[in-house]
Formats: C-alpha cells, sequence, structure tokens
C-alpha cells in the first residue's frame, strides 16, 4: 500500500497546468469564519480577534460543536480535538488493513479507493477524473511533510449486508509529537463497521481554501453503532424506468448516510422492466421500450455495487395487484388469462390507480410463470429478506370476472368479498411457496415482506400472514390501529407511514389537478421527527415499546419515493437532502428535534452536493454562511 | 404515399391561431387522434384570406398562380381579425378534404414542384445526373438553380410574384454537385427566394432526401445570419441526436436565404407579437419552409419543426414528420422566467441552459433578479467592493464579461434579458460595503444605526433622504448601461419596502415635513420617481414591482 504515494505524486504533475489560478482569489476575500459560541460566524478578516485564525467554512464546521459536520450522529461516545492538520490526499497512508478472508479484503480495498476519492472531491477544482487538483509534494512545502496514517481491523469473515449484521466501529485519530502525522485507528467486528468508520472519518476532514490543502482533527474518538436494523429508501422503477447509473448514485447517497437497505420495486402494473431470463415475454411485452430494461448483468452488478457501499438491495415483486402490463402474453400462448383488467376502464373501479391489472388466481399457468419470475429474481437478489407486495388489490377486478366465479364454484363458493379474500389468502400462500421452493440456499429461511393491507388487516393477519413468516410495512398513517395490533401480535415491522416519510407527496396531480393525494410535501423536519417508537404510543405502554424493541419487532424504516412523478432527472432532488433526515431518525434515533440538527444537515447536504450528487436545497447559501442569523 | 388524416400533434408552445395537419407521410401513424376541442377554438383569431383577384405569377414550374397585388408571403399584410369561428371556418380549418384545397388555395405556391413530383421521380438508372434534372425540371429552372445567376429586373408587379433565382450555390459548388450525385434518382429538390422589398423572408427549406446527416451539416455551412447561426446548429445536433441511427432518407437543412441580411443582425425587441410570427409548411414532397419576418420568428419555427418530428419505431431510430402548415405568433408580446441569482448563486452554464429551456418553450424574456439581501453577484468595475463584500464567494460573481456571454446566449435564443437591480428594499448585501447610503434605523429611538428585533434592523434600505444614494445609483446605472450590450429595459425593483425601520427614523420625519409628505408611501414615491426619471435620463426603460403602485405611488 505504501506505494500508493509515487502515482499521486505523479498525477499532482499532470495536473497541475489544468489548475486555474481561483484558489488565490479565495484567499483574498475580505472575510473568513471563525468558531464562536460553538458557531461558524463569519467576519471580516481585519475584525477577527488575536486569538482566532481565519477558517474556511468547512474546516470550521468540523469542529465548532460538539457534534462537528457528523452526519448521522453517532450513538457512542463523540470527542473532537480543537486542533488541525494540513496534508495532501497523496500523502494518506493506508498502514495496516486486516480482514478475515481474502473477498473480505478486496471489499476493503474497495471501500479505501472510494474513501480516496472522496478527499479529492473535497477540492473544488476537482473534474471526476481521478486527477488530483492538489499540489504535488515539494520541497519547502510544511504540508506536504504531513501525512495521514490510517490502519484497519475487522474481525469476522461477513460478506453481505444481512438485518442486524454488526455495523458499528470505533474511530480514533490521534498527532503524532512532532505534530506532523495523524494516525487513525479503525476497529470493527465487519467490513460494514469499518466502511461506516471511512465515512465518518471523511466527515473529520474538509477542504481548507486558505491553504489549498485538506485538514483533519489532529485527535478524535467515536464509538458509534445504529438504533435500528433496517434504514432504508424504497425505489420505484416500474411508474418510470430509472437508469442503472441513476440507481447507483442513489446507492452512493445511501452510503454517505449509513443508509443500509434500497428497496427495489422493480415491477407495477406500469410496465415491467426486470429481465426475467426464463421468461422473457415479460419485458417484451411490458417493459416500456427495449431499452428501458435491467439485464440480469447489470441487476447483478448493481448488488455488488451495493455490497460494496453497505447496501443490501431488497428486491420487491408486487401481487396480486400492481401486476398487469408484461403479462398480457397469455391467451396467445395458450395459457389463458394471467392477468385479469389489464388496462380496463373506468380504472377507478377495478384498480386504485390507471392502469389497472390483477394476477389471475385461478389460472394455474399464473402460479408457474410466477414461480419462474421469483427464482430469476432470487438468483440475482437478496435471500434473507424477498417483498412480496400485497398491497392494494382491488376485489371488483376479480367479482365480475367468469372464470374467478367458476373457480370458486368449483369449490361450492359463491363469489363475494368475503371469498374473494380467502382467494386473495390462497394465492398468498402459494405464492409463498412458490418463493421458498426457489431460493437459492435452502438453509436459509427467506423472509417475506407485505405492505399492509386488507390481508394484513386487524381481521385477517394471523389467519393469513404467520408472524413467523411474514414482515409487514406499515405505509399507512401513524394512527391506524393496525400498528399496535401487528406489535401485540409478535409483527416484525418496517415503517413508511406516508403521512412523514413518503417523499414523492406534495406535486401537483398526476392524474387530475390540484396536488396529489397524500399532499402536502414532507419536509426534512417532519421526516426528522417521525419516530417509530413515538407512535406507538399512547396505543402502547412505554414498557412493551421498549420490549418490542428488544424484540427485534421494529426493523426500522424506509422512506417510499413513488415514481409517478420521478425520473432520473427529479430523482435526486427528492430523495436528498431528505433521506439524510431518515438516516439520522434511524441510525441514532435523536432525543433533539429538528432544529438541532439543522445546521449539520445543511453542512452535510453541502457535503452530498461535493461529492456529485444533486440533493434539494434547503436555504439560501447565506444561512450556511451565516447558521447563527437564519432562523424561524 | 399512404396518407392518413391526423388532427393535432403536441406542441408546447403557444399556437396562434392555425395549426393544421393535412396529410401523414407515413403509413403506420399511431392509433390514437387527438381531437381538436371545438370550444377552445371560439376565440380563435383568424388571418382574413387573401382575395382571389388582382395580379397573376409565374410559377417555376410554368404553372400561373393568381395572388395578389402585394405579395402573399407578406403575413403582415393580412392583419389577423378577431372574430367568432363560424361553423364554416371550421370545415375549412379542420380535416377533411376540404381543408387540402383550402390550404392550397391559401398558399401561395411559390414552390409547386410538389405537383410534378412523379415525373422528377423517375430517374432513369445510369443516368447522367445533371442531365436528368435539367429534363427534370426544364432548362430555365435548371439555370436558377443550379446555373447562371440573373439579376432582375422588371416592373414592381412582377418584383411581387415572381420567383428571383437563388442558388445554393451559383459557382457550382462541390459540395452541392455531391449533393446532386447523391440525392437525385430518389427525390429531387430545390429551394428558392422570393423577393420583395416590403418584407423579409426566411425561407429554410428542409428536405427528406436520401442523404445522410454529415452532409446536412456541411450544407449548412452556407448559412450566415448571426443571429440564427446558433439555432441552426442547436437544432441540428438535437435532430441529428434523435436520430440515433438514421432517420430515414435523412433530413437535408438546406438553405437560409436572406432577402435582407442586415434583418438578420437586429436586436429582437420583443414589443410586438408580429416579431415572432412565422408560418412553417412541411410540403407533401418532403420540403419545410419556414416564412418569418424576424429572425425571432424563425426561431419560434425551428422549435415547431423540431416538435413535429416523431419516432417512427421503437428503437427511435426512424423519424417522421407529417404535411402540415401552422401559422403562428404568440398572444403576448412579454412571456418570462425570472431567475434569482441572489439567494443562490446560479452558475452561467446553468443560466444557459434554463435559456435553451425557455427557448423550447417560446419564451423570449429573462428577467435577471441578479441581487438582493443576500448576495450581490454582479461585479461592478466602478464599485468592486460591492461584489467583493457582498458575493457568498469570490467564486460566485458575474463579471461584465459573464453577463455578455449571457446576453449573448439570449439573444441567439430570441430572448431578451431584464436586469433587476431591486432597491430600496432588499439591498442588504449592497450595505456591506456601502452602509453610508443605508437609512440608519433608530431601534432604541435616539441612537442612529440601532436595530429593533424583529422588526427592523441597524440599517434597511436605501435612505430616501440621502442625496448620495441617488449619486450613488446614478453612478452605477450608468455603468451598466454603459457595459451591458443591446440593454433597453432596467428593473428597478421597488418592492416590499418595509416601514418600521423609516418610521423610527427622525431624519424620516424632517424628509416629510420639509417635503409636506403625510405618509411613507410619499416617501417611497419620491424615491420611485427621482429613479425612474434617472433610469429614463439614459435611455433606458424602467421597469418595477407593482408595490410603488399599490401603495398609491404615482
Amino acid at each position: 500500500m505504501g506505494n500508493l504515494r509515487n502515482p499521486w505524486v505523479l498525477l499532482g504533475i499532470l495536473s497541475l497546468s489544468l489548475i486555474p489560478n481561483l484558489v488565490q482569489a479565495e484567499v483574498g476575500s475580505p472575510y473568513a469564519h471563525t468558531c464562536r459560541n460553538k458557531t461558524c460566524v463569519k467576519v471580516e478578516r481585519t475584525k477577527l480577534r488575536a486569538d482566532e485564525t481565519p477558517l474556511s467554512l468547512d474546516v470550521c464546521k468540523l469542529n465548532c460543536n460538539a457534534l462537528g459536520a457528523l452526519w448521522p450522529k453517532p450513538t457512542g461516545k463523540v470527542e473532537l480535538g480543537q486542533e488541525f492538520l494540513s496534508f495532501y490526499p497523496q500523502n494518506v497512508i493506508f498502514r495496516n488493513a486486516s480482514a478475515a478472508s481474502v473477498e473480505v479484503k478486496a471489499t476493503l480495498d474497495e471501500a479505501v479507493k472510494i474513501f480516496r476519492e472522496y478527499l479529492l472531491m473535497y477540492h473544488p477544482d476537482y473534474k471526476r477524473d481521478g486527477v488530483s487538483p492538489f499540489p504535488e509534494n515539494k520541497e519547502g512545502d510544511n504540508i506536504a511533510q504531513n501525512s495521514l496514517v490510517i490502519d484497519i481491523g475487522t474481525v469476522w469473515d461477513v460478506k453481505n449486508v444481512v438485518l442486524n449484521v454488526d455495523e458499528s466501529y470505533v474511530l480514533s485519530l490521534e498527532s503524532n509529537n512532532q505534530r506532523n502525522s495523524v494516525s487513525t485507528s479503525i476497529v470493527a467486528n465487519t467490513y460494514f463497521g469499518a466502511r461506516n468508520a471511512l465515512e465518518t472519518l471523511s466527515q473529520l476532514i474538509a477542504y481548507d481554501d486558505e491553504t489549498n490543502s485538506l485538514k483533519i482533527l489532529d485527535r478524535a474518538t467515536i464509538s458509534d453503532g445504529p438504533v435500528f436494523a433496517y434504514r432504508g429508501v424504497l425505489i420505484d422503477t416500474s411508474r418510470n424506468f430509472i437508469p442503472v447509473e441513476s440507481l447507483k448514485r442513489v446507492i452512493d447517497g445511501l452510503s454517505y448516510n449509513k443508509l443500509n437497505m434500497l428497496h427495489w420495486h422493480i415491477t407495477d402494473t406500469h410496465s415491467f422492466p426486470f429481465y426475467s431470463k426464463s421468461v422473457p415475454e415479460m419485458t417484451k411485452y411490458g417493459a416500456y421500450s427495449s431499452r428501458k430494461i435491467y439485464s440480469v448483468e447489470e441487476a447483478t452488478e448493481l448488488v455488488e455495487y451495493a455490497r460494496v457501499r453497505g447496501v443490501k438491495i431488497v428486491a420487491e415483486f408486487d401481487a396480486p395487484a400492481h401486476a398487469g402490463n408484461g403479462w398480457e402474453w397469455g391467451p396467445a400462448a395458450g395459457k389463458g388469462e394471467m392477468a385479469l383488467c389489464i388496462n380496463k376502464e373506468p380504472w377507478s373501479s377495478y384498480c386504485v390507480e390507471p392502469p389497472c391489472g390483477q394476477l389471475n388466481p385461478a389460472n394455474e399457468n399464473m402460479y408457474q410463470v410466477l414461480g419462474k419470475i421469483y427464482k430469476d429474481l432470487l438468483d440475482i437478489f437478496d435471500n434473507e429478506l424477498f417483498h412480496m407486495g400485497g398491497d392494494e388489490v382491488k376485489l371488483d377486478c376479480w367479482l365480475e370476472n367468469a372464470e374467478i366465479t367458476d373457480y370458486l364454484k368449483k369449490k361450492g363458493k359463491n363469489n363475494t368479498q368475503e371469498t374473494l379474500i380467502e382467494l386473495w389468502g390462497e394465492f398468498q400462500s402459494k405464492a409463498y411457496n412458490l418463493v421458498k421452493d426457489n431460493q437459492q440456499v435452502k438453509a436459509n429461511n427467506v423472509t417475506a415482506i407485505m405492505w399492509t393491507s386488507e390481508l394484513a388487516s386487524i381481521e385477517h393477519a394471523v389467519q393469513y400472514l404467520p408472524a413467523n413468516n411474514y414482515v409487514v410495512q406499515i405505509w399507512t398513517t401513524a394512527q391506524d390501529p393496525v400498528i399496535p395490533f401487528l406489535i401485540k401480535n409478535n409483527y416484525k415491522t418496517i415503517f413508511s407511514n406516508y403521512d412523514a416519510w413518503y417523499l414523492d407527496c406534495g406535486f401537483g396531480a398526476w392524474i387530475g389537478e390540484g396536488n396529489n393525494w397524500c399532499s402536502p410535501y414532507k419536509g426534512w423536519q417532519k421526516v426528522y421527527e417521525n419516530s417509530p417508537l413515538q407512535l406507538l404510543s399512547p396505543a402502547l405502554t412505554p414498557e412493551e415499546i421498549d420490549a418490542a424493541y428488544k424484540n427485534g419487532q421494529i426493523l426500522g424504516g424506509e422512506a417510499p419515493l413513488w415514481a409517478e412523478q420521478v425520473d432520473e432527472l427529479t430523482l435526486e432532488g427528492k430523495l436528498f437532502p431528505r433521506l439524510s433526515a431518515l438516516a439520522e431518525r434511524l441510525w441514532s434515533n435523536p432525543d433533539t428535534n429538528w432544529y438541532a440538527a439543522e445546521s449539520r444537515i445543511v453542512q452535510s447536504r453541502h457535503r452530498h452536493v461535493q461529492r456529485g450528487l444533486r440533493p434539494d436545497r434547503l436555504q439560501p447559501e447565506w444561512c450556511h454562511q451565516n447558521e447563527e442569523l437564519c432562523y424561524g | 404515399m399512404e396518407g392518413k388524416q391526423q388532427d393535432v400533434v403536441s406542441l408546447v408552445g403557444s399556437l396562434g391561431y392555425e395549426h393544421k395537419i393535412t396529410e401523414v407521410m407515413r403509413v403506420d401513424i399511431p392509433e390514437t387522434v387527438i381531437n381538436c376541442d371545438n370550444k377552445e377554438l371560439q376565440q380563435v383569431e383568424l388571418p382574413e384570406k387573401p382575395g382571389p383577384e388582382a395580379g397573376h405569377c409565374e410559377n417555376l414550374n410554368g404553372t400561373r398562380w393568381n395572388g395578389t397585388a402585394d405579395s402573399p408571403l407578406d403575413l403582415t399584410i393580412h392583419p389577423p381579425k378577431k372574430r367568432k369561428l363560424a361553423e364554416s371556418d371550421l370545415a375549412n380549418y379542420f380535416p377533411g378534404t376540404k381543408i387540402k384545397e383550402s390550404v392550397k388555395r391559401n398558399r401561395p405556391s411559390v414552390i409547386s414542384f410538389a405537383t410534378r413530383k412523379s415525373q422528377q421521380l423517375e430517374n432513369p438508372s445510369g443516368a447522367n445526373p445533371e442531365e436528368h434534372f435539367l429534363q427534370a425540371l426544364g432548362p430555365r429552372v435548371y439555370n436558377m438553380i443550379y446555373g447562371n445567376s440573373n439579376a432582375f429586373s422588371g416592373t414592381l408587379q412582377d418584383a411581387r410574384c415572381s420567383l428571383v433565382r437563388t442558388s445554393i450555390s451559383a459557382d457550382g459548388d462541390p459540395l452541392v454537385d455531391e449533393h446532386f450525385k447523391k440525392s437525385l434518382g430518389e427525390k429531387t429538390w430545390m429551394e428558392v427566394q422570393v423577393n420583395d422589398s416590403s418584407m423579409f423572408t426566411v425561407l429554410w427549406s428542409l428536405y427528406l432526401l436520401s442523404m445522410n446527416f454529415t452532409e446536412l451539416l456541411r450544407r449548412g455551412e452556407t448559412i450566415s445570419c448571426s443571429n440564427l447561426e446558433w439555432a441552426r446548429n442547436h437544432y441540428t445536433d438535437a435532430i441529428r441526436s434523435l436520430n440515433s441511427v438514421r432517420i430515414e432518407g435523412g433530413i437535408s437543412l438546406v438553405d437560409v436565404v436572406l432577402d435582407r441580411a442586415d434583418r438578420c443582425e437586429e436586436t429582437f425587441r420583443g414589443e410586438f407579437t408580429e416579431e415572432e410570427r412565422y408560418q412553417l409548411d412541411v410540403t407533401e414532397d418532403a420540403r419545410v419552409e419556414i416564412r418569418a419576418n424576424n429572425t425571432a420568428g424563425a426561431l419560434r419555427a425551428l422549435e415547431s419543426l423540431y416538435q413535429l418530428l416523431w419516432p417512427a419505431n421503437d428503437d427511435y431510430s426512424l423519424y417522421n414528420i407529417n404535411v402540415t402548415q401552422i401559422v403562428d405568433l404568440p398572444r403576448f408580446s412579454h412571456r418570462g422566467i425570472m431567475l434569482d441569482s441572489s439567494r443562490h448563486y446560479l452558475p452561467e452554464k446553468m443560466i444557459i441552459k434554463i435559456l435553451t429551456i425557455m427557448m423550447y418553450n417560446k419564451f423570449n424574456v429573462f428577467h435577471w433578479h441578479v441581487i438582493d439581501d443576500q448576495s450581490f453577484p454582479y461585479v461592478s468595475r466602478k464599485f468592486p467592493e460591492l461584489s467583493e463584500k457582498g458575493a457568498y464567494s469570490r467564486r460566485q460573481v458575474y463579471t461584465p464579461e459573464t453577463v455578455s456571454r449571457i446576453i449573448d446566449a439570449a439573444r441567439v435564443r430570441g430572448i431578451r434579458v431584464i436586469l433587476e437591480f431591486d432597491t430600496p428594499g432588499h439591498v442588504n448585501a449592497i450595505g456591506r460595503s456601502h452602509q453610508e447610503i443605508l437609512t440608519p434605523c433608530y431601534g432604541d429611538g435616539e441612537t442612529p444605526g440601532t436595530p429593533n428585533p424583529p422588526h427592523h434592523a441597524a440599517y434597511e434600505n436605501l435612505d430616501p433622504t440621502n442625496e448620495l444614494s441617488y449619486t450613488f445609483m446614478r453612478e452605477f446605472f450608468t455603468e451598466v448601461v454603459d457595459t451591458v450590450p443591446n440593454i433597453t429595459h432596467i428593473h428597478l425593483g421597488m418592492d416590499e419596502v418595509y416601514a418600521p425601520c423609516w418610521n423610527s427614523s427622525p431624519v424620516i420625519k424632517e424628509f416629510m415635513k420639509q417635503n409636506g409628505y403625510t405618509n411613507l408611501s410619499q416617501v417611497q414615491g419620491h424615491y420611485t420617481t427621482r429613479h425612474v426619471e434617472m433610469v429614463r435620463s439614459l435611455n433606458v426603460t424602467p421597469i418595477a414591482w407593482q408595490d410603488p403602485l399599490d401603495e398609491g405611488v404615482e
């Protein structure tokens, strides 16, 4: 690893001619920042007190308050030193990196590469080409004498993100006696803890335009680990297709926030972009176009991309509703109608939004195809968690259908709302068995996730969705009485209550006029303050809530971004920085309100921009530069 | 050609009063037909049709055309007449076989090769292309296009209706030769200009030919009109990027012929909707003609043209265009977007991107709210301290060169820029370097420059009682007028002048007494009037937000 120094020096030489002389101009600013009363204030240089040094805003933020620029806030001890060391990224040395297996070591090397690029990204002139815009090492340049030395130790041979995997770490920084080197020690049980530590370490470093170098705290101790195991986002690629490159950027953003789950709502009634190698008809008929398809290779690559960044992709195959386009080839292929009501009108009679479509539980061929699709999904995606959807079934679609009526008649039943619920339950049980039959490693007990629905209701949940087999994802409001019911009946839960965590709310309607159905927009403050534990009271006592948490029943939460009004052009602004707010709620579960987090989230958002994301802007830049003067 | 009737394709911009598509070039058009809602057409403006009598002109193909004494190409001489749409109009203006006739009747058949297309298409294999062309068109026409230049001479009547030859290349440009060789055998083409001293004609021809796009671009290089140059490249690139594989037969942007080249360089004033009027024809023989009174109109036409292209197959490798006629002009002459570059700095690149998107939507005014309380990114050479202290950082500024580049980018997109320098409120960023021209507030009732939170800060609003405020602003605006190219308007802001600070000041009270004012609106009026006069004296038209009027300022 020591040899890494040389290439960086080379790159430094190459980049010299490319750098405009902007840095000098920046130094000429009449203002600088300095830390006063735990706040970075912008003052004229001539008015700095004798004991104050002019700092760039980013450097000032590193340690001006107890949490510096850290996001999400660590859950253990945080001690931040008060001095800085200037250094160039070419003088970062990864001295030791221990791992329990070759595979983990290789992943660790990836993480180191990513970390190194973050350092370059902090420089405003970085062009995202791997070429360092920092000065090369030269004799007489004191900063070139300084180094950052990093040791990483991981213990266990864990390769994949699994629920409750140990993501914790201890990070400590110490300056040597000569004050020309900071050594960093990262200790974690798993690679994922070590990766989180590197993310935290990158948040202790900032670009300093006063010296055109990076600055790091001279001393720090941070011990940290998440409060909730499941911390995620839902991305919907059926309503609108989202290219793989954009999904990678979303995963990048998740990793900045230590979010660990990407719930991929890959198909729906609108389009079927997942290429199933055993049933290629699905994309042939169901994709928006031949270009708007995820190939097996792309999906596999994405799973690996996410894994390196500490993120698990949880695939969802929504059924029996939210399935339509892509299933229409049955009659021509002699398989009968595998889905009913496809694009049927008036849509409001047969589904919750156009286009309609619902699988046909009376058709055995449908189950055969479904099993093949499950297998193709499970071959690529996770075998621990698999989302089966199960939301928003409109029984009226089945009610009017002769095939369904006949099917029920053969069983000696009439076609009624109640028998249709039974039929739905029958579908779910068959589908669950198909998932179990098709999982890669039979020994693993795949856990299915289901949305709250009529089937997951107080009346039907226990009968149709046994708590041992299913995790329930709650999308209804925080006041839904089914929430305490599920907890009391031993269900594991993931919170996505739409009144706080639906990121697609609050824009103009996409059908009809006015605003969309779950308006208003959920501001980051609202996202931040939605606490899964708090919303359980008063329905549950503090003791019951505590027991449920300790019992592992409150897995965490997830913010869905349904894509009726989203594509790759609008994706990042709608996700970020609100996902940061979600991340701190789920990682840290803070006792404090959004107000205490405001200046940190603004700084964190700025860091997202430096790394190339396009998050929404929360405030005028003036408020970033003058945090103490911007308040409600 | 297997034609099919289709009503309306989507157009993002304004459809002034007429949009017809009479025929579709290819068979495989989508089944969906969007019908025009007649209700929405109740108040459309219809052009008065040119009368059938008067002179006659000879067309290139030798047929005779009955036109009025004035050139029917001059759209301005038939002003739109607003009236209710009658049943007979509907029959005329919406699909049906009759419409095709009405199109032909209305349109000056300056280019009428369509009627002889079948002859032209008959290219004996192995024939010498030039000879074939000669045979197809006749020697006279051939010479007009390809041969010698004939200076026009004749009566005024002839001038108005005759077709004076224009050559794509009078000197036998090798590119043209190449073009002929490639294109003949499939389709023939030509391009003509109507010469009429009373009007400005842009005839922009686009052909579906057996050319590939590289040639198209090369052809395009013969066009020279600085106001259109950028758009030509832009749309050519845009069409090419649509065309990821190929456009069947190729689309050829052949030439722009300008009757009066000087109009090309004229600044778009945006004062009259007529400036943006255009007529766009896509003819049966796959020719596109754009006629406009001004380059701004030509730009709007190009945008419409771009929107008329539709993918003919699933993998977007083939594009079609329907036979279309559009006559269009905007309902309002000011159609704008305001950007605020003070609350957040907007990089030049982003502003230019937005200007491009504005062009796609046929906007014509970019109102640039350059400065505000939060930051002052505008670099004044006379008062450099304004941005030195007022900008978010040294990187986040607009130098005079940046401003010129942005205004130039707007110009080639048919957009004019109105700079706003908001005063007397919204001036916190000015106060960072020029506190002396802000009004000292009396927060404690006695001391100037004291705040009274949350009602007012220590200093707020430019000081209307201080003569320095006016001399400063005059010097500043003089610099703006001197340095900003093509400046015709300045937006003075004048919004949200909050009263508490001025109310707290005994100086303002004394000022009111001296001037006989009884309320603060009069003080604001005083300030506004002086600025309006100041800017007018610099030969620039002032604009302000509605606030002064709301406050009863005259």
